[in-house]
Formats: C-alpha cells, structure tokens, sequence
C-alpha cells in the first residue's frame, strides 16, 4: 500500500523530491533518539544511520543532544515521555542513571529501546548493542595478534590511553582489554587518560611515554580520534609507520585513514550500521508491544543473535577487527557509505 | 637591610615562580624515574606551546582589569577553520592552493580574524554596552564552542596539509618550530607591557580605571584593544593546535581555559587586575606541563593530577598573599 | 591675549528629575585663585567634574582661552591645558610613582624603530619635581600602595604644578596632609598662580581659603550664592553666604 502509493506519487510529479514527501505522510510514527554528545563521530553516524534505517520501516525520527550531561539528558527524557511518541530510541550519557526514566517512559506505555550502551539494571523493551565490555575483549584479541607478530610470542608493552577517568563507556571498554589480558603476564599495560577525550591530552601522553618508555610495542585509544594525536605526536618525534603499533576502538573514519596509510595498524569496528539497521527492523514489533522471538537473525549480512536477558530481549552483533588487508569492506560504518539495500520489519 | 640586600630580595619575590620552577625540576629529576634527560625537557616546552600562547591573551586581559572566559573555545574554532580549510580527511576541504606554502599564511590569517572578530565583540560588549566581562565573556565560551560543534557537524577534520604540519615537525636544536613561536610570542608580548606606553596603559586602567581615565588615557580603546588581542592570541593557540594535532575535533582544547587560568595565577597574576607580568605566565605553564609530565612518567591515575593543579593554585594565591606582606614591610 | 581664562555661562545640570546645578556663572582670570565654598552636595563637585571633561552640562556655555569649550572627556580637556586634582586620589597604587608622575604622558625613545618606554628620562623628571617641591619619598621605584596619605597627596599636587596648564582645578586638595604639607601646598598654589595661571581649589576649611584665594565663590542649592574678593569679606559673612544669609549682610560682591 505505501510502496503504490510512493510509485504512483513520483510517476505523477516525476520528482524524487515529492516521492518523499508522500511516503513521509505515510509515516507510522515517531521516535525520539536520545544521544549522548555530538562530539565524537561515532554518535553523529548514529543519527544519520537510523534516521535512514527507521525512514525505511516508515518512522520518522528525532533526535535531542544531552551534550554528555547526565542531569540534561534526564530532564529530557521527562520532556519526551510528556510528547507521547511512539517510542524512545536511548543511547544513556550515564548507564545507571537513565534507569528511573526507562521506568517511567515505560509506565507512560511508551517502548524504550536501547542502543549502543547497554543498560542492565532496567527492564527494556528492546536492547542493540555491540557491547563495551566486548569491545574491548575484541581490543585484546588485536593486540594478542599484534605482540605476536612484533615479538613472536604474546609479550611487550602497551599503552592504553582512555577517554576520561569519569566516563562509564571507557571504562568498561578498558574492564574487557584487562580481564582478558590478565591471562598474559608478560605484557605490561599502562593506562594514562586524556581527560575529556580531548586529543591533545593524548598526543601529550604518547609523547611523554615513549620517552619514559621507549620499549612501547602497542599504543591503545579508546577512540579514532585519539589515535590521530596520537600519530601526529610519534611523527613528531621522528618516528616511522609501524615503529610503533596504533590502534583504537570505535573504527571512526579518521581511524581507517590512518589504517591506509599505515600510521594504524588496527581498528576495532563497533557495527554502527548493524546496531542501528537492528533497531529499525524490530521497531515494529517494539511499537506494537509483540514479542521478539529469540534466535539468530541476519543484520546486514551479519549473523546476530536474540537473546532474553534479565533486562529484556537482546541482539548482540559482533565487532570486527579492521586491519590494513579489510580496510576497504563497505559494511565498516568508518567508510561511510550506507548499504544500499533497504531493510525490512521483521514479521 | 642594605640596599643589595633589599634589591636581591625584591628581585627573589617578583620572580618566585621562576625560582620554584627550577627547584621543582630538580626535585623531580632526583626523584622521579627517567624524567632527567634532554628529551623530557624538550617535550616540556613543546607540550607549554598551546596552553602558553592562550594564556598570554588571558593574562593581558586580567592585568587589564577584565577577564576572558572565551580564549578556549575561541582556539577550538581557529584550529576548526584551519582544519576544514587545509585537511584532507574526515571534514577536511584540502583547498589547494599554488604555490602550496600560502596555505600557512591563509590559516593563520583566517583564524585571526575569526579570534580578533570575536574579541572585537567581547571589547565592544563590556566597554560601550558596559556589560560585565565575566559574563559576556562566557557566553562566548558557549556559543563559539557551539559554533565549533555546528560547523563540524561533530566530525573531525583530519591529516593536515604538511606545508602547515612542518611547524611542528621541523625541529631546530630539539624543538619544534611551533615552540619557537609560543617562545617568540612571550617575548613579544613582555616586551609590549613592560616597555610601551599601551603595556602601561593597560596595567594603570587594571590598577585603577577612573584614574587612568581622568589623567587622559582613552581607557575604552585600549580595552577594546586588549580583547581583540586575547581573541587572537588564542587564535594563534588554536592554529598552533590544529598542527600539534594534525587537524581538529569538535571537542579539542576542552578544558583548557581551566588551565590557562591556573597558569595564570600561578605566574603571580592577580585576578583583581593590575599586578604580574606575561614572562611569570610562561613559569606558570612550563610548572604546570612539569607537573603533569611527572604524573605521566609516575603512571599515576589522572585524577591526581587535577588534585595537584588544584592544590597548587591555591598555593599559588598564599604565595602571593605572603609576597605581598613581605613588601609591606619593605617599602 | 585677554585677561578672562574661563568663562562660565548660566551652566545647568540635570539628573534625571534633580536640578544639580541651576545656572552657574563667573569667570576665572590668569594667575587668579578662585576658593569655591559651599556646603555638602550643593553642586561643586559636581561643577568640576564640568569643566574636567568628565560630565557635560545639561545646558550653558563655557569660554575658555576665548574659545568656545565644550569637552567631551578629560583628555580633552588636559589636550585644552585644564588639569584636575580630585578629593578621592587619582593614583594607580599597583604601579611605582614615575609611572604614576607620568600617567598618560608617558616619555618615549626610539629602539630600532619602536617606541619604548624611556624609564630613566622619566625617573630624572620625576626626581627634579619632588625635590623642587621639597617632598621626600624613599624610592621613587616603590609602589604606590605602599606610600602613606600624605606621600601620595603630594605626588598627586606635584604632578599638577610639573604639568601645569592653563588651569588647574582641586578638589578637596589637602583633605588628607599634615599642617607642614598643607602649607607647602598652598604655597604651592601660590607659586602655579603667579605663573599666571589660573586656580580653582574647592574646599571646606575657611582658613585655607581666607589665605591662598584672590576670590571666593560660594554655590548654595545649585546657584552662585556670592562671590566676593578674599581681602574684602571675613570667614563669618562666608559662612553666612553658605548656610543661606542673604550676600549684601554677607560682604561686598564684586563684578564678574
């Protein structure tokens, strides 16, 4: 019916333009994405990917910026659960403290879906991530396979430099890298954070320790961005690509750049297409209070699981490591370009 | 006390922070691991280069009697407009330009105006609408790191143009040129309020307004004056930024302005206005990168070090309370 | 070259609803003290801050020099030769009292082209001034905040008479100082006016005005309440004049 109807509004105009606009009327609803910051690419993706995704599933999206601020984003969880939209897309500055606004938007009888960060202390209606702690058990994968390259056996030096010694989304990246590298005790982590993720701080950082350091195999950031300081500082310092191991953990296209030409060596993807692509193809079920089955289910052609976790049903998608022999796969978010297929509900 | 005795003393006292920079980095070079070697210092002057250069701007300004709460997010929008204009990654526009070295003229040009347009409209706001600078100045604060973040739309501008990298890549006896810059810049700007008649006017209008005002000195025009060059100055910061880190994010130089401020106190500026001098700012930030530096070879959690800055601006307040009862009783 | 240096014309200030000043006219001649009297806020301070450049009247005219004189700040004024001592300090006490002696007058050398401050010139003058006006102060390199009251009104005197002008205005001059610098001072006074120029002091001490002025001009309520040559009235009939007696019981007026 919507699909006649867009086909038979641009056969009349012959125009893309008013194509959208007749399937825009057609919209089933609206959904409020509340994100966390604007400062970080990963974020701003976010919002381009499921407004494109949720346009396809016939929603209408619209997003508020809490600028990192936990009481900003609570205030405005209040102001959207008073606007009654169809549901809330969140993405929590902090992951505890939205938890009374969860309740409360789901007491109003509007669906909370949560992305990206996952919040475990709340029941949710529907839950997409690709797992911090994850993220960094993938990090220590790299960096396994990494040392083992540089120094033949799991051994050596690493600096892991955080985002900020106050951000629970770092920190729990930084719990995965450790617990899982607690297995190898020949490799010294040092952590160092760049307060406020501000690049500068971790160009300082970088620059300090292979001075204090100089036998440093493996330089970690929580972020792309960070990385870049990061180059900027060893090549400030004289040093080559590949004289020092970079890597970083978002897959941010600034991240890929520096996989190409060598300064990194790896990247961890968080599937921000995926995660978000999962969001749309559920929000039917999700508006419409149906049941999500659980099982494995095909997100852009990654293999995703279901499951039904005490605070709701989840999808887990996995992140990839990204190195220089993959650098090029469209489906990395960091390459910007969108899958061209459209996605569907699931029925 | 003699006469030689008296001059040491009072020389001692107006440049204390200098003689607690060199003891601090004695102090740290016997106790702490690796820190006494040439490459430590070196990285101590060149990561003072951002945060110096903002703070000279900051430091004119308070000695005016005023304040400029916006010289952070002003340097974040000049390393921004440096980073569009000639990056060629992420939001980078890569503008070519031939021959290719003009590139560094444009940026530094483009991001002056921007910081000096600003600092224009703090001047005129505080001066000709009378509006307090504390709070015109903040608002600045916001809105240019609004501008920031609405100009990038969040993305970063990445791999900067090398014509414009070189400054901090060329090195000349260990340093970066960009070092060279910041340390030029501190000379310059001592020598302005120390030896013209516009330094002066500016220390006498932070001393005491009316008085400069009735003995003829056309107060508004050098304040306005001396926020369109705190607006530049931190401008320059910004450019000097955007090459430290090859480009610029929406949230670079957060938390600067903090810094700058610490910086500033502790290079004996007073906040009341009228008193301290720009090369005591310089100790303040090569102080603070000291500190900092050592926190980083000690591997201590971050948190210390802003218990440390905090302590030490505190310090830095006594200090100038006692300096000043010493005089008291010299005079 | 006439004799009339300044010449104030029906000068009335409003604020807002308040009449400060309601017509004020009299004239100051060359090397003439002029003690303007009257009680507190009937408008002298007011009246200087006029013919400072730091207000403009609300109407009325002003000659001075035989020019019309209408300045718009007081560096305008200063540029027109007219310097005021005001009664709360005009001194910048974080700065040392070369810097203050010179304020807005700073002497400087050519250095490769740029124009620096010349400190041992300005020491040299600063020095010259304070020993002719037989005043002693330790240093002339210490700051300002750290010199008493009586050390700071006579760097602020010494710097009228060292730039002396065409007119000087004082306010509340000797409000602060000791007998033995009260009389350098008036002495002082005396020695600017027989240079030929032209002196207003505002004060409150009879005595003080009796002694250095050549005539008193009394304001009471925002007008001129008399205006009486020193040598031809006593300090009752100027109290008179000032708590509202009428003027003819007063003393003798004389003409503008």
């Amino acid at each position: 019916m919507r699909k006649r109807f867009a086909i038979g509004a641009m056969a009349l105009a012959g125009a893309m333009t008013i194509a959208q606009a007749g399937f825009a009327q057609d919209s089933k609803g609206t959904v409020y994405y509340l994100v966390p910051t604007l400062l970080d690419e990963f974020q701003t993706g976010s919002i381009t990917a499921l407004e494109m995704f949720l346009g396809q599933v016939g929603y209408d999206m619209e997003t508020l910026n809490a600028d990192n601020k936990t009481d900003l984003q609570q205030t405005q969880m209040n102001d959207v659960i008073a606007l009654h939209p169809d549901a809330i897309i969140l993405a929590a500055v902090d992951f505890n403290a939205l938890a009374p606004g969860v309740e409360a938007a789901r007491d109003a009888g509007i669906p909370v879906v949560i992305f990206d960060r996952q919040i475990d202390s709340v029941v949710s209606d529907f839950t997409s991530v690709a797992g911090t702690v994850e993220i960094g058990h993938t990090a220590a994968g790299v960096v396994q396979d990494l040392l083992t390259a540089r120094n033949g056996s799991v051994t050596g030096k690493v600096l892991q430099i955080l985002g900020d010694p106050g951000d629970p989304y770092t920190l729990d990246i930084q719990q995965g890298f450790e617990e899982v590298m607690a297995d190898f005790p020949d490799v010294t982590i040092i952590t160092e954070p760049a307060m406020q993720w501000e690049a500068s701080n971790a160009g300082t950082i970088a620059a300090n320790a292979i001075v204090s350091d100089p036998d440093i195999d493996i330089i970690f950031s929580h972020a792309a961005h960070l990385s870049v300081a990061v180059v900027a500082a060893l090549e400030a310092a004289g040093k080559q690509p590949g004289d020092i191991d970079v890597m970083s953990s978002n897959g941010a296209p600034v991240g890929l750049d520096l996989i190409r030409q060598g300064w990194m060596q790896a990247e961890v993807e968080q599937p921000l297409y995926a995660q978000a692509a999962a969001v749309a193809m559920f929000m039917d079920k999700v508006v419409n209070h149906e049941e999500i089955a659980d099982g494995e289910y095909d997100v852009l052609g990654l293999p995703s699981v279901v499951t039904h976790e005490a605070w709701g049903a989840t999808i887990k998608i996995p992140g990839a490591a990204i190195t220089a022999d993959n650098v090029d796969n469209p489906s990395f978010w960091g390459n910007l370009q969108p899958p061209e297929e459209p996605v569907t509900s699931v029925e | 006390m003699s006469p030689g005795q008296r001059r040491t003393l009072e020389f001692v006292l107006d440049n204390l922070v200098w003689f607690i920079l060199v003891i601090v980095l004695a102090i740290f070079s016997a106790f702490v691991p690796n820190y006494f070697q040439p490459q430590i210092f070196i990285n101590i002057i060149e990561q003072s280069t951002v945060l110096g250069v903002m703070s000279i701007g900051l430091a004119i300004v308070i000695i005016a009697g005023h304040m400029d709460l916006s010289v952070e997010s002003v340097a974040a929008l000049s390393a921004m407009v440096t980073g569009i204009l000639f990056a060629s990654a992420g939001i980078g526009q890569d503008l070519p330009l031939s021959p290719a070295w003009l590139k560094v003229p444009v940026s530094i040009i483009a991001g002056l105006a921007v910081g000096g347009l600003i600092g224009w409209l703090n001047g005129i706001l505080v001066v000709k609408v009378k509006l307090d600078a504390f709070i015109v100045t903040l608002a600045a604060f916001i809105w240019v790191r609004g501008t920031v973040v609405a100009l990038s739309g969040g993305r970063s501008a990445q791999s900067l143009a090398p014509e414009i990298r070189w400054f901090a890549i060329q090195r000349v006896f260990g340093l970066p040129l960009s070092a060279y810059i910041a340390i030029l810049c501190f000379v310059v700007f001592s020598v302005m309020m120390m030896k013209t008649r516009f330094g002066r006017h500016l220390k006498l209008i932070g001393g005491n307004e009316t008085a400069a005002f009735r003995a003829g000195i056309k107060v508004n025009r050098v304040l306005v004056t001396a926020f369109i060059m705190s607006g530049m100055i931190a401008a320059l910061a910004g450019w000097l930024l955007a090459i430290r880190t090859s480009g610029a994010t929406a949230n670079l130089g957060i938390g600067m302005l903090f810094q700058a401020f610490a910086a500033v106190v502790i290079g004996g500026v007073s906040l009341k206005g009228g008193i301290g001098g720009v090369p005591g700012v310089y100790a303040g930030v090569l102080l603070l990168s000291s500190i900092n530096t050592a926190i980083n070879l000690l591997h201590l959690p971050a948190e210390y070090t802003q218990v440390i800055q905090g302590l030490l601006v505190l310090a830095a307040v006594l200090l100038d309370t006692m300096k000043h009862s010493i005089r008291k009783r010299l005079a | 070259m006439t004799e009339t240096l300044l010449e104030l014309d029906d000068i009335r200030m409003n604020f807002g609803a308040v009449q400060a000043l309601k017509g004020i006219s009299f004239t100051v001649k060359r090397g003439e003290v002029i003690a303007l009297l009257g009680d507190n806020g009937a408008g002298k301070s007011t009246l200087v801050k006029i013919i400072s450049g730091g207000l403009t009247q609300t109407s009325g005219r002003m000659t001075f020099d035989g020019e019309p004189y209408a300045p718009r700040s007081p560096s305008e004024a200063k540029a027109q030769g007219i310097e005021t001592v005001y009664q709360d300090l005009s001194l910048c006490t974080n700065v040392d009292v070369v810097a203050n002696f010179f304020m807005g007058r700073e002497l400087t050398r050519n250095f490769l082209g740029l124009k620096l401050l010349d400190e041992r010139a300005m020491e040299e003058h600063t020095a010259r001034a304070m020993r002719e006006a037989g005043t002693r102060i330790p240093s002339l390199r210490t700051n300002v905040e750290h010199l008493s009251g009586g050390q700071r009104q006579a760097i602020e005197l010494n710097r009228f008479v060292h730039w002396g002008g065409k007119l000087v205005l004082l306010d509340e001059p000797f409000a602060a100082l000791g007998v033995e610098q009260t009389r350098r001072g008036l002495e002082m006074i005396r020695r600017v006016a027989a240079q030929g120029i032209g002196v207003i002091i505002i004060t409150h001490i009879m005595q003080q005005a009796l002694e250095v002025a050549d005539r008193i001009v009394v304001i009471r309520q925002g007008v001129v309440a008399g205006d009486v040559r020193a040598r031809e009235t006593s300090a009752d009939s100027v109290i008179a004049m000032i708590t509202g007696q009428s003027a003819a019981e007063a003393g003798q007026a004389v003409d503008a």
